[in-house]
C-alpha cells in the first residue's frame, strides 16, 4: 500500500515548480579569456644567496630580504632516520625532540620555552629520512639573543631524563594512534611493501618506532647520535632575512668558526625495492571508504638525462586539476575526491611512481582498473603533441614561482648543496625541459612506467575487498596490529619479597582468610552494571575453578553467557552462538580482575607466585602500600592497600597484546558473611567510557547445578536476588 | 637598490613588532594597501609587493553553509565544485546545443524526483545514488539497468512502498531517457577546462573553501595574467553553468567519507557541533548531510548561486607584483559587470540559551580525543579581544596553561583552545585534548577543566600578557610574506570580521585587553552549564560494550526491525 497521500505529491509538486531557476540571458565578460592579450612577462632575477665556506667545513648561505624585520635560520646535517640501529628505530626521532625540549645546562627546556615566546621567536629540529634540519625565526632585534640560544641547543643540549621520558610518552601514544588514519595506514603500509629490506629485515629506509625500540632507548643513546652527526662538517646553514651581509657573515663566523668539524656523514644504508604485480589488503573496519595506493619503484635519479621528459609524462598523467588521471577518475567516473600520482625522483637514490585514490569500498576495483588502465594508456599510447604542448606550457610559466619566495630560494639551495648538485640544476633543468621532444616523452612513458607491475594495496573494509578484489587472485593480508612490548622478566629483590608476601597475606587475612576462600566451591554475584547509559543487572554464578554463567537483563531482552568446560556459548532470546575459545578465554580472565578473583587465586595457592613490594601509591592524601604478583592465571597485577584495613583498593594489570595499564578501584567494602569485598568497582578502561559494577548481592557455595553450565537453549533473565 | 633598502629599513621602525604605545600596528603596511568599492557595491583590495612577477588572486563570498536552510545542507560546498566546471564560454563545445540537452534533463529530473520523493522508504535515496553512477556512464545497459531498478523496487516494497506497474514503467522510462540525455551532453563538455586554462598560464595552488561563513576561489599565477584572471573569474560569477551535478555528487559523498567518515577527528567534530547547536545553521558540517547532497538539483544550485554570488557579497583580493592603478583599472572594468542585485537575507535563527551541559559520545575505532565547547558571542562583540586572548592564554604555545597542565605533564598528546566554527555568529570557544598512553580520557578532561577553572581565577601576568600580544604581532608579521594567504586573510576579514583593517586593529584591540577582563570573560562563558563535550570512545567496530566478558546487548543478527 502507498503511504503517501496526494496532497503530499501535490505539495512537492508546487516545490518543483518554484524550484526551477528562471531563465537569465548570458552575460559576456568584458573580454573571454582566450580574447585577453597578455604582456610578456617581466624579467626576473632570482635573488642569488651568497655562499661561505667556513674553514671547518660549514657551508653558509646569507639571502637578504629586507621586506620585514625578521631572520630565518635552518641547519642541515647528514643524519636522519635511517641511521638508527636496528634495535633502537626512533632514536633519531627522539633525539629531535628533546634536543628542543630539554634546552641546555645553562638554559633548561621550559626557560627555553618561556624565552622563546617572550620574544614570539621559534627554534625547532626536525627529523627527516636522512637529514636532520635545526634552526631558528625570530625578530631582526632579537637575533643575537635568538642565534645562542639556537647554538646552545645545537652545540650543548642536555638530553634531561624527564623530557626523555615525556617524549616517550609522546612516541608511545603516536604509535598507538598510527592505525586511527586510513590514508596514514596507506601511505606507511605501502612503503614498507616497496621497500624490502635485506635478511627479513624492515629496510631503514621504510621502519617504525615500536614499544620494544623505544623501551631500548636512553638518554645516553640520544647523547650519543647528536655527538656523532650533528657538526659543522657536515652541515649546511641558509640564513634569510633582514641583516647587512657583512656584519652577519661576521657574527656567523664568530659563532660557529671554532666548532670542531667532526667526523665524516656516514652514508645512508642502499634502498632496496620490490617490483611486482600483487594485491595486498589491510583490513580496518569501521569505515566506508578504501584508501588506494598503487606503484613501482622509479629507477632514475634527478640528475638523469630523461628525468625532463618523464616530468612531463608525469605533468600529463596526474599533473593538476585537468591531468588524465583527475579527468578520468573524477571528472567523468565521479569515483574519488582524491586521485593523485606522482613520479617522483630523489637526488641520490632510485625513486618511486605512485598514485593514490580515496573511494568507496564497492569501488575498489572499479578505481584500480580506472588507474592502472591510465597508466598502461600511457606507457602504450604516450601523449599526444597537443598534451605536450599545454602540459609544458603550464611548466614554464609557472617556473617564476619557483624563485618568487625567499624561503623557497634558501631551501632550494640548501637541498641541492646537500646532495652535492650543482646550483643552477634547476635553471638547466628548466632549459632542458622546454626542449624535450615528443619522442623522447613518450619513449620515458613507455620505459618507466609499469602497469604491469604495479605493487597495489587496499585499506578499508578487509572482507569486502578480498571479494572485491579477488580477480587478481587471493590479495595477500596486512597485519597492521601493533605489537606489544616483550614483557620484561621480573627481577626479584629478596627484601622485597619477603614485604610483599607479608602484604598478600595481610590483604587475603583482612578479606576474609584463607580458610574462607578456600571454602569457595561455589559463587553466586548479583550485579548491577553502569556500562556508559546502560543499567544491567546481572547474576553470575561461577562454579569454581573456571565454569561461569551469566545472565544478564539486557535493554533488548536477557543476554546470557556460559562459559563451559570444552565449549562456551551466547544466547539471546532468540539464538545461540558458539564463543570462540580466544574469547571466551578473554572473558574468563576478566573474572581475575576482580578483587574477588585475586582473592580467590591467592588463597588456593596453588600456583607458584613471584612476588615483590613496590612503592607505595600516593591519591588523594591516601599513601598505600602495593605489591605486585605475577601467576599463570593472574598474569602479573599490581595491588593497592588501604593501609589501615589492608583491603585491596586498586588493581593495575595489563592485557595481552596491548601495552597499557588498566585500573579498577574498589571501595564501598562490605561485609557478605564472612567475606569483606567492595560494593562498588570502577573500571578505568583507559580508551573506552568507564564502567561501574555495583555488588547487590554474595552468596558463597550456593547449590551448585551442572545444568547450568550446559549449552543454554535460550537465554533467560536474572534470578531474582535470593533472600 | 642600496636606497630601497634603506628606506624598506625605516619604514619597518614605525610597525616594528613592539609598536610605540597608542600607534596603529603595521601602520605603514596598512597605508600600502588600497581598498575600494565598484558602484555595484563589490569590494577590491589590492596590496603590491615582492619583487617576483606573481600575483595572488583571491574572490570570496559571503556565503557558506550557514545560508543554507533546511534541506539544502551543503549546497555552497557543492556550488563551489560546479564553480570549476565553466560557463557557456568556458567548458563546452557548443553551449546552444547543450543547453538544449540540460533543459530537457532538468524536466526529467524534476518528473524523477516527484517520484521519487512519494517513497517513504529508507533506501529511496539508492534511486539517486544510482542516476549519479548512470552519469558516469556506467550501468546504463538496457538490461542492467531493467534488473537494478527491479531491485529497487524489491526495496521499496520491503519498506512498504508498492509501486504498480504502470508507475514502475513510468520511472524506469524516465530514468532511462534522463540516462540518455545525461550522457548526450556529456559530449559537449569540455573536461576541466576551466582549470587547464589556469594551468597553462602558469597558476599554482588553484583551489578554492567553503566554511560556515564564506566561498573562497584562490589561485596563484604569474603577474601578466591579471587580465586573463579577471576575465576568467568575471565569467563565472556571471554565467556559471553548473554541469556534471550528478557526478560531482558523487565526488562530494567521497570528500565527505574522507573528511567526515572516515577521519575520528571528523566524526567526533561533525557529532560535537551537531550536539552544541540546536537551532543555529554553525550545528550543520559545511559539506552537509549525505540525503541532502544526493537531492539537489541544478536548478537549486543555481538559485543558490543567483541568490547569494552578488556584487555587494563579493570581495576581491589581489597581492603580489602589480600596479595599483592598472589593477585598479582592469579590476574595476571586469568586475563591475556583476550586476547590483539585492543582498541576500542572513539567517534569522539564533541558538538559544543552553539550559544545561550536553554531553556525546562518538563511538569509533580509534584513540579517544575530548572536546569541549563553550558558547560565546560573535566575532563584532566586545568581548571577543578578550576571548581572543584568553585562548593564546590557554594554548598558544610551549608555556601555554594547557601545555604545560596537559602535555609537559604526560597527561596528553596535544591540548589546543580555538574559537570556532564561523565569525558571523555567535559561535564556540573550544578546547581539545588527545590523551597520552599514560593518561586516560577522564584524567584529561578533569585536567583541562581545572585548567578552564584556572583561567577564570588566575589572572594572566604581565609577562602572559606580553607574550600574547607578542605571539599575534609575530603571526600577522609572518602572514605578510606569502602572497596567497595574506590574500586570503585579507578577503576573509573583509568579507565576513568587518573590514580587512581588522587583521591589523585586531592587535591593537588585544593590546589593550586587561588581566582583569581575562578571567572576566572566562567566568562569564566558561561555565559548565554553557558546555557540549563531546568525547571519541574507542570502539572496536560493531562491538558492544561488555563487562567481565559479558556483552551488555546482543549483537544484531540478520536485519533490524524497525
Amino acid at each position: 500500500m502507498r503511504r503517501a497521500g496526494a496532497w503530499a505529491l501535490l505539495m512537492l509538486a508546487a516545490c518543483a515548480a518554484q524550484a526551477a531557476a528562471e531563465e537569465r540571458p548570458v552575460v559576456p565578460p568584458v573580454k573571454l579569456w582566450k580574447d585577453v592579450k597578455v604582456e610578456p612577462l617581466k624579467d626576473f632575477k632570482a635573488p642569488q644567496p651568497e655562499r661561505i665556506v667556513l674553514p671547518n667545513g660549514l657551508v653558509l648561505f646569507l639571502l637578504e630580504d629586507h621586506e620585514l624585520p625578521l631572520i630565518e635560520c635552518a641547519a642541515v646535517v647528514r643524519a636522519g632516520r635511517v641511521h638508527d640501529p636496528a634495535d633502537k628505530v626512533g632514536l633519531a626521532d627522539l633525539m629531535g625532540d628533546v634536543m628542543r625540549s630539554g634546552g641546555s645546562a645553562s638554559v633548561p627546556g621550559d626557560e627555553l620555552d618561556r624565552r622563546l615566546e617572550d620574544m614570539a621567536a621559534s627554534i625547532y629540529v626536525n627529523i627527516g629520512d636522512d637529514s636532520t634540519t635545526a634552526g631558528f625565526n625570530c625578530l631582526k632585534e632579537d637575533l643575537d639573543k635568538v642565534l645562542a640560544l639556537c647554538v646552545d641547543v645545537l652545540r650543548r643540549p642536555a638530553f634531561p631524563q624527564d623530557k626523555l621520558d615525556l617524549a616517550l610518552t609522546q612516541e608511545r601514544t603516536q604509535i598507538a594512534k598510527r592505525n586511527d588514519s586510513p590514508m596514514g595506514v596507506a601511505w606507511r603500509e605501502f612503503s614498507r611493501l616497496v621497500n624490502t629490506g635485506k635478511d627479513g629485515k624492515p629496510s631503514p629506509w621504510a621502519r617504525y618506532p615500536q614499544y620494544e625500540t623505544l623501551n631500548a632507548i636512553t638518554r645516553e643513546d640520544l647523547a650519543a647520535f647528536h655527538a656523532a652527526n650533528i657538526h659543522p662538517g657536515r652541515m649546511i646553514m641558509t640564513v634569510m632575512g633582514d641583516f647587512d651581509p657583512a656584519a652577519m657573515r661576521e657574527k656567523l663566523t664568530q659563532t660557529f668558526g671554532a666548532w670542531p668539524a667532526g667526523e665524516k656523514a656516514p652514508e645512508p644504508p642502499p634502498v632496496t625495492l620490490r617490483k611486482d604485480e600483487k594485491v595486498y589488503v589491510v583490513d580496518k573496519p569501521g569505515i566506508n571508504q578504501t584508501s588506494i595506493v598503487m606503484g613501482h619503484p622509479l629507477e632514475i635519479r634527478r640528475d638523469h638525462p630523461d628525468l625532463p621528459a618523464l616530468t612531463l609524462v608525469n605533468e600529463v598523467l596526474s599533473g593538476g586539476m585537468s591531468a588524465r588521471l583527475f579527468t578520468e577518475v573524477r571528472t567523468k567516473k565521479g569515483l574519488a575526491y582524491s586521485v593523485r600520482g606522482r613520479a617522483s625522483a630523489n637526488y641520490d637514490r632510485p625513486g618511486l611512481f605512485s598514485c593514490l585514490c580515496l573511494t568507496r569500498n564497492e569501488q575498489a576495483l572499479e578505481s584500480i582498473e580506472a588507474i592502472r588502465f591510465e597508466v598502461k594508456r600511457m606507457r602504450d599510447e604516450g601523449v599526444t603533441q597537443k598534451e605536450l604542448d599545454e602540459a609544458r606550457e603550464g611548466l614554464v610559466n609557472s617556473f617564476v614561482f619557483n624563485n618568487a619566495e625567499p624561503d623557497r630560494v634558501a631551501a632550494n639551495v640548501r637541498t641541492l648543496e646537500f646532495y652535492g648538485y650543482p646550483l643552477d640544476f634547476e635553471k638547466k633543468q628548466f632549459e632542458a625541459l622546454q626542449a624535450v621532444t615528443l619522442e623522447q616523452v613518450n619513449k620515458a612513458a613507455k620505459k618507466y612506467l609499469d602497469p604491469e607491475k604495479l605493487t597495489m594495496l587496499a585499506v578499508g573494509n578487509g572482507e569486502a575487498l578480498a571479494k572485491e578484489l579477488a580477480k587478481f587472485g587471493k590479495p595477500e593480508i596486512v597485519d597492521i596490529a601493533i605489537p606489544a612490548p616483550p614483557r620484561i622478566p621480573l627481577v626479584i629483590d629478596p627484601a622485597r619479597e619477603a614485604e610483599g608476601r607479608k602484604l598478600l597475606e595481610e590483604a587475603v587475612a583482612a578479606a576474609g582468610g584463607v580458610k574462607a576462600f578456600g571454602e569457595l566451591a561455589a559463587i553466586r554475584t548479583d550485579l548491577v552494571m553502569h556500562v556508559g547509559p546502560l543499567t544491567l543487572r546481572t547474576v553470575m554464578r561461577i562454579a569454581v575453578p573456571d565454569r561461569v554463567r551469566a545472565d544478564v537483563a539486557g535493554p533488548f531482552g536477557p543476554v546470557t553467557q556460559v562459559l563451559g568446560r570444552e565449549n562456551a556459548w551466547q544466547a539471546t532470546g532468540s539464538w545461540v552462538k558458539e564463543i570462540k575459545p580466544d574469547e571466551a578465554k578473554k572473558n574468563l580472565r576478566a573474572l581475575t580482575q576482580t578483587d574477588l578473583g585475586v582473592l580467590r587465586i591467592l588463597a588456593a595457592g596453588k600456583e607458584g607466585y613471584n612476588v615483590q613490594a613496590l612503592d607505595p601509591l600516593r591519591e588523594g592524601g591516601r599513601v598505600m602500600p602495593g605489591v605486585l604478583v605475577e601467576s599463570a592465571s593472574l598474569g602479573r597485577v599490581k595491588l593497592f592497600l588501604d593501609p589501615a584495613t589492608k583491603l585491596i583498593l586498586k588493581l593495575r594489570y595489563t592485557l595481552e597484546g596491548n601495552p597499557r595499564e588498566y585500573e579498577k578501584a574498589f571501595t564501598g567494602h562490605r561485609k557478605y558473611g564472612a567475606y569483606t569485598l567492595a560494593s562498588r568497582i570502577e573500571d578505568n578502561d583507559p580508551k573506552a567510557r568507564s564502567k561501574v559494577i555495583e555488588l547487590t548481592g554474595f552468596t558463597p557455595n550456593p547449590k551448585a547445578e551442572d545444568a547450568l553450565f550446559e549449552k543454554p537453549e535460550r537465554a533467560t533473565p536474572p534470578p531474582e536476588p535470593e533472600p | 637598490m642600496r636606497l630601497t633598502a634603506c628606506a624598506c629599513l625605516c619604514l619597518l621602525a614605525t610597525f616594528g613588532a613592539r609598536a610605540a604605545e597608542g600607534e596603529a600596528s603595521f601602520g605603514e603596511i596598512q597605508k600600502k594597501i588600497v581598498s575600494f568599492t565598484l558602484e555595484n557595491g563589490l569590494r577590491v583590495i589590492l596590496y603590491p609587493r615582492g619583487d617576483a612577477p606573481v600575483i595572488s588572486c583571491v574572490t570570496c563570498v559571503k556565503t557558506g553553509s550557514v545560508d543554507e536552510g533546511a534541506g539544502s545542507s551543503g549546497i555552497a560546498h557543492q556550488l563551489e565544485h560546479l564553480a570549476f566546471k565553466g560557463t557557456p564560454h568556458i567548458g563546452t563545445q557548443d553551449y546552444a546545443a547543450e543547453k538544449k540537452v540540460l533543459d530537457e534533463i532538468d524536466a526529467l529530473y524534476d518528473k524523477i524526483l516527484l517520484k521519487q520523493r512519494s517513497l517513504l522508504s529508507t533506501s529511496k535515496d539508492a534511486l539517486l545514488t544510482l542516476l549519479a553512477k548512470l552519469s558516469t556512464g556506467a550501468g546504463a545497459e538496457p538490461e542492467k539497468l531493467k534488473a537494478t531498478m527491479a531491485g529497487l523496487r524489491a526495496k521499496w516494497a520491503k519498506d512498504g512502498d508498492v509501486l504498480a506497474d504502470a508507475d514502475f514503467e513510468e520511472l524506469q522510462t524516465l530514468v532511462g531517457a534522463w540516462a540518455a540525455k545525461v550522457l548526450e551532453a556529456e559530449r559537449f563538455v569540455v573536461q576541466n577546462q576551466y582549470s587547464n586554462v589556469i594551468e597553462r598560464a602558469g597558476g599554482t595552488r588553484l583551489n578554492a573553501f567553503t566554511s560556515n561563513d564564506c566561498t573562497a576561489y584562490l589561485v596563484s599565477l604569474p603577474a601578466n595574467q591579471l587580465e586573463t584572471w579577471a576575465a576568467l573569474e568575471t565569467d563565472r560569477f556571471l554565467n556559471l553553468v553548473p554541469r556534471q551535478l550528478e557526478k560531482e555528487k558523487q565526488v562530494v559523498l567521497e570528500e565527505r567519507r574522507m573528511r567526515t567518515e572516515s577521519q575520528p577527528f571528523g566524526r567526533l567534530y561533525e557529532n560535537f557541533l551537531t550536539a552544541a547547536f540546536r537551532a543555529h545553521p554553525y550545528g550543520v558540517a559545511v559539506i552537509g548531510h549525505r540525503s541532502d547532497i544526493l537531492n539537489y538539483t541544478r536548478a537549486n544550485v543555481l538559485d543558490f548561486y543567483r541568490t547569494h554570488y552578488t556584487s555587494r557579497n563579493t570581495v576581491v583580493v589581489i597581492v603580489g607584483d602589480l600596479d595599483v592603478e592598472k589593477a585598479r583599472a582592469v579590476l574595476t572594468s571586469y568586475f563591475s559587470k556583476i550586476p547590483d542585485t539585492a543582498a541576500p537575507v542572513e539567517p534569522h535563527t539564533a541558538e538559544p540559551p543552553q539550559d544545561g551541559e550536553r554531553r556525546v559520545e562518538v563511538e569509533y575505532p580509534a584513540e579517544p580525543i575530548v572536546m569541549a565547547g563553550y558558547h560565546i558571542p560573535e566575532r563584532g562583540h566586545p568581548d571577543t579581544p578578550a576571548l581572543k586572548v584568553l585562548t593564546e592564554l590557554a594554548a598558544g604555545g610551549r608555556s601555554s596553561r594547557f601545555y604545560t597542565a596537559l602535555v609537559k605533564s604526560k597527561l596528553a598528546l596535544s591540548a589546543g583552545a580555538w574559537i570556532g566554527p564561523g565569525e558571523r555568529y555567535p559561535r564556540l570557544w573550544i578546547a581539545t585534548t588527545e590523551p597520552s598512553e599514560d593518561s586516560t580520557p577522564e584524567k584529561a578532561e578533569a585536567a583541562l577543566f581545572e585548567e578552564i577553572e584556572r583561567l577564570k581565577s588566575v589572572p594572566p601576568t604581565r609577562e602572559e600578557l606580553d607574550r600574547v600580544l607578542a605571539s599575534y604581532r609575530m603571526d600577522v608579521l609572518r602572514k605578510l610574506r606569502k602572497n596567497l594567504s595574506l590574500a586570503i586573510d585579507l578577503a576573509e576579514y573583509e568579507a565576513i570580521s568587518g573590514g580587512w583593517r581588522e587583521l591589523f586593529r585586531e592587535i591593537d584591540a588585544v593590546a589593550k585587553v586587561t588581566p582583569e577582563q581575562v578571567t572576566q570573560v572566562a567566568s562569564k562563558y566558561l561555565v559548565r552549564r554553557n558546555r557540549t563535550v563531546a568525547r571519541l570512545v574507542s570502539t572496536e567496530p560493531a562491538e558492544t560494550p561488555e563487562i567481565l566478558g559479558v556483552p551488555a546487548a546482543p549483537p544484531a543478527q540478520g536485519e533490524a526491525k524497525p
